[in-house]
Parts: structure tokens; C-alpha cells; sequence
């Protein structure tokens, strides 16, 4: 009897040990890939934040360590402050406001309409979302710029042109990147609304509750995850925006866009200083912790 | 039964792609090692608005050396950026680089060029260059030459001379001080229609041309100078930096400026040789002595009768003081990197692509002004049609340069970024100076900058 409860222990655990090999093998090359692609560079950025690194002069041959000067630079520099201060401009705006809540909207007033009205809108909306990144930019910029859709459209009614990427340079960025990123929240909030059981909505309902006490004790509460991790999504994926806003804009009018990539990119690429575009990236991604961070304790999320 | 055909058939295509790829790397890796038969290859890169002029020199350098053939690597953009990214190993690195001038000393410093004076000593034509072109290519640390020039230019004030009597103002305009250039403007604003009065560069879309056609032109005209080479520091002049970004304040909030959204188009100097300037939508423009080029016959908007109507003048220093007038210039090199594998033949290349012929040719299809002292006698070359090469000799003796010093591509993007501030009404004069203080200090370190 029990020599054979031994055996059989021994079995099960041998094949949990075989399940392990086999798990650790199957995952084996997208580990590897991690390391090389990630992790690698994540590492290096580390280092290289901390050196005066540059494409060219001196410093291109003699990479020194100069400890936390690029920091010390970074928070004396003005563009700095105003690149950071755009960046929050555009990740309220476009990311937390325009994509979370229009999405939200999409998704809540899809629900129960008949399905080829959900199926045209949300294929509008994900024309958007499938679209290239770069190619989205050079389709705003030619609806916007002065000869552009909009300008011509406007014209049939009698108004005069308006460079609208320069006189309202946030607002044109932030329009693109919101066509661009509601599909993803409108199908995550979609997904989330569709699992909350008909049963609790009812209930609700017979016991005198109108929609509003519904949205807010009901549907809000019983999609909290989906908020946080489309919170997390969105701002991870706004403070990363740099080809949109580089084609669109450039960053400018003078620095009325120069989000903290675009700031990162000009003085790795432009200025040729690696070391401290290195130190940029770094902030850019303690940025972005310390923002998820805020959201959890912000939502309590129990996951 | 679909679906597993589906899957099976894009399981083929991930395939066959990534096997096309390996394909695709392999060729190119044999293309590039150095070959061990007789087959040579020449690795050029450049940037591609001189693609015909590229394209004909590796036809004509194919056909006289057996067995070499050139390999062109075109940069679209950024072409200083993706070099010197090239120039860091052998794997990538070209034969021949085409280096802009105010960045050789940099490049020089980081070791990316090797030095050609062994080359250029025993070449009987070397003597023929500018004396002062040569000084360009020349490194402060070594002394040593690491480029040959092939192009250099002036920056003068194109006015046109039909708005100019449209609006009763004299022809031959010959401004003597800033004030007569503004006052112009404001000539030309109030009497002809919807014209741009003055373009100058001030965007940071426009790169270095912000920096040495607005900044550098009109700072050099108040006698000051960037950089002390005595005391081998950077300089900030008050006063100086005050009275050009107030020159420029006061184009950009009267009005006598181009729109920020013209001015911020990268392409903007095609648009204003090719357009803007054709159809008298703009009355001066601060530009290179090479802006006439472009209505050559067999470009793309030939215009024969151009001179007619664009007149090209020296622009004045600030109140006209000594020595009356200013003007800079900047030029072109070609170099062989440190990593080249193939030294003796880029030199053969670099050799042939100036020789008299082809730089009477690149300065006919360029309007660029030569670099050789044979060809700048030339009757053909003075009296070019569209050509303004006399006016551009005079402007020459007038002529200032960048700082050639580690330091100075960092300054010149920082000075673009200043200027686009002024231009768009974000900063004030008097903040654009505290803003160029702090930054030049940040960049270059307190204690490599002196006040003056």
C-alpha cells in the first residue's frame, strides 16, 4: 500500500518535473528573445545613462562615466521641464481623457444595438487602430495642413484657412492620437461590459435604481480591472508617442510638442549626445512606473 | 478543414519569407566583404540631392578602373547623424564620406576620418584649392588635412527688383545697415499685396541653415564673433545677441516674415526658388549665392530671364560699420574614414571627382561656387547664364566662418532652437539671451564660457 503511494508520489512528481523541462523549453525562445531585445538594452540603458557619450568629438572615442551629471543637466534644463509638462498635457488630453473615456462611450453606447450598426461603427473605429502609426501622421498632417481637407472644407462655408498645426499644434497631436488609441479602449470596455451578467443589472433595476446608479454602483465597480489595465496600456503606450507627433509637428512650433521622446530623440540624434538622451529614456521609463504605481493605488485593485 | 488550411498555408508564407530574407542577407554580405579575385568594391556614401552628380562619377570612375565597382549608399536625411553611425566600424563603415565642414573637426576628434596629407602632398593639383577652403578641412588638434573640398558658398540678400519698383523703392537696392533692410520690409508690406517682405531661415525644421544664414549672418554683422580662439572659449555678448534676436523680433512680430508654417517646412527652399520666388510672392531673401541654380535650363523650373527680376546683394553689417558689409560661408568635403577598407582606391576616387572637369560640372549643375583657383578664373565659369559669380567673389572677401570646434554642432542646434523661439513670440529678446547664457553653459561648461 504504501510503497505504492510512494510510487505513485514519485511519478507525479516526476512528471511535474518533466512538465517543468518541457515548460522552460517551449518558453525557452521567447526567453532568449526577451533577454536580447529587452532586457539587453534595458541594462545598457543603465549604463550608458551615466557616460558622456556622444556620435561625435572627443567624447565619441573616450566614453567616460560622469556619474549623475546628465541628471544634474537634465532637471537645470528648461526644455526639460516644458518637454515634461507637454508630455503630461498629452497623456491627460489624448490618453487618459480622449482614448479611456471615448472608448468607454463607444463601448457603452454600442451595447444592445442591432449588429450592423455595431459592426459599421466599430469598423470605423478600428480603421484607426489598424493604421500604421506613420501613416495616420501623413494623413493628418494632409487634413490639416494649410491647403488641406479642412481648410478646404471650411472654405465652402465662407472661413478662411488656418494653419492648424501651428496655431493649434497640442490639439491637432491630440486629435490624431485619439482617432488613433480609442479602438483599443472601445474593445477592451466592450469585452469587460459584455461579461457583466444581465441578472445583477435587473435586480438593480427592480429595486428602483436609474441609469446613472447603475453606471456608477453597477457597471463602474464590476469593470474596475478593465479601467486600470486600459489605464496602464494607454499611458505606457502615450508616453512612447514619437512618430505621430515628429511627423506631424516635429515638436514645434518651437517647443509647443516636444514631448519627452521628442526630446530624447533630438538630443541623442541631433545634438548627438547619447549619453544624455540615454539619461532622458531612463526618466521617460521611471516616469512610466511610477504613473502605473499611482494607478494601483489610486483603483486597489486586488490583481 | 478551411481553418487548418488557412493555418498551414500561413505557416508557408512566414516560411518562404524568412527563408527570402536569409536569402537577401547572404547577397548583400557577399557584396560588401573585400573581395580576394580582381573584383573591387568602392563604398560611397552621399547625400542624395547630389544623386546626378554621384551617379556620374561612378559611372566615369567604373569605366576607367577595370574590375572596381561603386557601391552608392544614398542618405535621404539626417545625413550627418547616419554617418558618423556608419563610421563607428569597419562593418558599416564607407570608403568615401562626403563631410560637411563644420563637422569634420568633430568627426576628426572622434576618430572617425583618417588623415590625407601623405595622400595630398604628392598630388600636383592640391596646390590649386583655396588657401582658405583648405583651412577648412584642416583639424585644431593635429593640423593634419582630413577632407578635399569640393564646394563652398556666400550668403547675400536676393531682392526682386519688380516688387521693389512696384513698391518705389530704388533699383539697385544697396542696404548700407540693418535699419535700411527693415525699413524696406516695411516699404514692401504696405505697398504690394500679399507678399512675404523678408524670408530669412528660423525654424529648427530648417537646421543648420537657421543657425549660419539668420543667426551667424546678422551676429557676425554687429563685429562679434561665437567663439575666442585666443583664449579657446565661447563668448556671450549681450549686447550682440540682444540686437539679433531684437533684428529678428522685430521681422517676425511686424509681420515681415514668412509664416511660421512656411518657414517650418523642411522643404522650404525648393518651395521658395521654385515657387515662392518665381511668382513674386516674396520680396528679399537672406540665401546662399546657389539659389539662382535652380532656373537653370534641364532643372525642374527652368526660368532664363530669373536675373532679371532677382537681384543679388551684400548684406550689411548692422549699422554699417566696418568693414561695411558680412557674409558666411560654409563648404563641402570629401573624406575617407578611419574604418575604410579601401584607402587607395577612395583616394583615386576623391582625386577624380574633383579634378578640373568635374568641378567646373558640379558647380554648373549646383550654382555652388568653386573651390579651385584654375577654374575660378574661367571665363565659362564667371559667365555662367544664371550665374552670379562676380557679385559672389566680392561677397567671398567679406565672408566669416563656423567655429570649427568639438562643441559646435551641439551650440549650432541649440542656437536654431533659440532663434525658433524669437521667431514664434515665445521668448523676448531679452529672454533669448538669458536662454542662449544658460544653455551655452550647460552645453559647453561654465568655465569654457567667457562674457563679454
Amino acid at each position: 500500500m504504501s510503497t505504492e503511494n510512494a510510487l505513485t508520489n514519485k511519478r507525479i512528481k516526476n512528471n511535474n518535473n518533466s512538465m517543468l523541462r518541457k515548460t522552460f523549453f517551449f518558453l525557452l525562445p521567447s526567453l532568449v528573445i526577451l533577454l536580447i531585445f529587452f532586457i539587453g538594452p534595458i541594462l545598457m540603458t543603465f549604463l550608458f545613462a551615466f557616460t558622456n557619450m556622444s556620435l561625435t568629438g572627443a567624447a565619441a572615442q573616450n566614453i567616460e562615466f560622469v556619474g549623475f551629471r546628465n541628471f544634474v543637466n537634465m532637471f537645470q534644463d528648461p526644455s526639460f521641464k516644458s518637454s515634461f509638462i507637454t508630455t503630461m498635457v498629452f497623456l491627460i488630453l489624448s490618453g487618459i481623457i480622449g482614448q479611456q473615456i471615448l472608448g468607454f462611450l463607444l463601448a457603452v453606447l454600442m451595447q444592445n444595438k442591432n449588429k450592423s450598426f455595431r459592426k459599421f461603427v466599430g469598423g470605423t473605429v478600428m480603421a484607426g487602430w489598424v493604421t500604421p502609426e506613420i501613416i495616420v501622421a501623413f494623413t493628418f498632417v494632409s487634413f490639416l495642413h494649410d491647403g488641406g481637407t479642412l481648410n478646404q472644407f471650411i472654405g465652402w462655408f465662407g472661413f478662411e484657412p488656418v494653419s492648424w498645426l501651428f496655431t493649434f499644434p497640442m490639439v491637432s497631436v491630440v486629435v490624431a492620437n485619439i482617432w488613433k488609441g480609442s479602438a483599443l479602449s472601445m474593445l477592451m470596455f466592450q469585452s469587460a461590459l459584455d461579461n457583466i451578467p444581465d441578472s445583477v443589472n435587473e435586480a438593480a433595476k427592480i429595486d428602483g435604481a436609474n441609469r446613472f446608479q447603475r453606471m456608477m454602483r453597477i457597471t463602474i465597480p464590476m469593470i474596475k480591472n478593465t479601467i486600470f489595465t486600459n489605464l496602464v496600456i494607454i499611458t505606457l503606450g502615450t508616453l512612447g508617442v514619437f512618430t505621430l507627433i515628429y511627423t506631424m509637428t516635429g515638436g514645434g512650433p518651437a517647443k509647443a510638442t516636444s514631448t519627452l521622446p521628442i526630446f530624447m530623440y533630438e538630443q541623442a540624434f541631433v545634438n548627438y549626445q547619447l549619453g544624455y538622451g540615454t539619461a532622458i529614456s531612463l526618466v521617460i521609463l521611471v516616469i512610466g512606473i511610477v504613473i502605473s504605481l499611482l494607478y494601483i493605488k489610486l483603483l486597489k485593485t486586488e490583481d | 478543414m478551411l481553418k487548418k488550411f488557412l493555418m498551414i498555408s500561413l505557416l508557408m508564407l512566414v516560411i518562404t519569407g524568412l527563408i527570402a530574407c536569409g536569402d537577401e542577407s547572404d547577397n548583400s554580405e557577399g557584396d560588401s566583404a573585400p573581395s580576394t579575385g580582381e573584383e573591387r568594391v568602392l563604398k560611397v556614401s552621399y547625400p542624395t540631392w547630389w544623386e546626378e552628380w554621384f551617379f556620374d562619377l561612378r559611372d566615369e570612375f567604373e569605366a576607367e578602373n577595370e574590375g572596381v565597382t561603386v557601391e552608392l549608399i544614398p542618405l535621404h536625411d539626417d545625413v550627418t547623424t547616419k554617418q558618423a553611425m556608419m563610421m563607428q566600424s569597419a562593418d558599416t563603415s564607407p570608403d568615401v564620406a562626403v563631410e560637411d565642414t563644420f563637422i569634420i573637426n568633430s568627426d576628426v576628434n572622434a576618430g572617425y576620418l583618417s588623415p590625407m596629407d601623405d595622400i595630398l602632398n604628392d598630388w600636383d593639383e592640391w596646390d590649386k584649392f583655396e588657401e582658405t577652403t583648405k583651412q577648412g578641412v584642416t583639424a585644431a588638434a593635429d593640423g593634419k588635412i582630413y577632407g578635399v573640398p569640393f564646394s563652398t558658398d556666400v550668403q547675400g540678400l536676393w531682392y526682386n527688383k519688380v516688387l521693389f519698383e512696384e513698391a518705389g523703392l530704388p533699383v539697385p537696392f544697396e542696404p548700407q545697415s540693418w535699419e535700411e533692410l527693415l525699413n524696406a520690409a516695411e516699404v514692401i508690406k504696405e505697398n504690394t499685396g500679399d507678399v512675404i517682405p523678408l524670408f530669412t531661415y528660423v525654424t529648427k525644421a530648417t537646421g543648420e541653415a537657421t543657425s549660419m544664414r539668420t543667426f551667424q549672418v546678422l551676429y557676425s554683422g554687429t563685429g562679434s564673433s561665437l567663439y575666442d580662439f585666443d583664449e579657446n572659449k565661447w563668448v556671450v555678448d549681450e549686447t550682440a545677441l540682444t540686437d539679433t534676436f531684437e533684428f529678428i523680433d522685430s521681422v517676425f512680430q511686424n509681420d515681415l516674415g514668412p509664416s511660421l508654417s512656411v518657414a517650418s517646412n523642411s522643404q522650404v527652399a525648393t518651395l521658395l526658388s521654385e515657387d515662392l520666388m518665381m511668382n513674386n510672392k516674396v520680396s528679399m531673401v537672406i540665401d546662399g549665392n546657389w539659389v539662382a541654380a535652380s532656373w537653370r535650363e534641364g532643372r525642374a523650373t527652368p526660368w532664363p530671364e530669373a536675373l532679371d527680376t532677382w537681384g543679388f546683394t551684400l548684406i550689411p553689417t548692422q549699422f554699417g560699420q566696418e568693414p561695411g558689409f558680412t557674409s558666411m560661408s560654409g563648404g563641402w568635403a570629401l573624406s575617407i574614414p578611419a574604418h575604410a577598407s579601401e584607402k587607395d582606391l577612395a583616394a583615386e576616387f576623391i582625386k577624380m571627382a574633383v579634378n578640373e572637369q568635374q568641378q567646373f560640372d558640379y558647380v554648373r549643375r549646383t550654382g555652388d561656387m568653386t573651390v579651385r583657383t584654375d577654374v575660378a578664373v574661367k571665363e565659362e565659369y564667371l559667365d555662367q547664364p544664371i550665374s552670379n559669380y562676380r557679385e559672389a567673389a566680392e561677397m567671398l572677401s567679406y565672408t566669416n566662418f563656423r567655429p570649427a570646434v568639438d562643441d559646435y554642432p551641439t551650440v549650432s542646434t541649440f542656437i536654431q532652437e533659440v532663434v525658433e523661439s524669437v521667431a514664434s513670440g515665445q521668448s523676448s529678446p531679452d529672454q533669448a539671451v538669458q536662454e542662449f547664457e544658460n544653455g551655452l553653459k550647460r552645453i559647453v561648461g561654465e568655465e569654457n564660457v567667457i562674457n563679454k
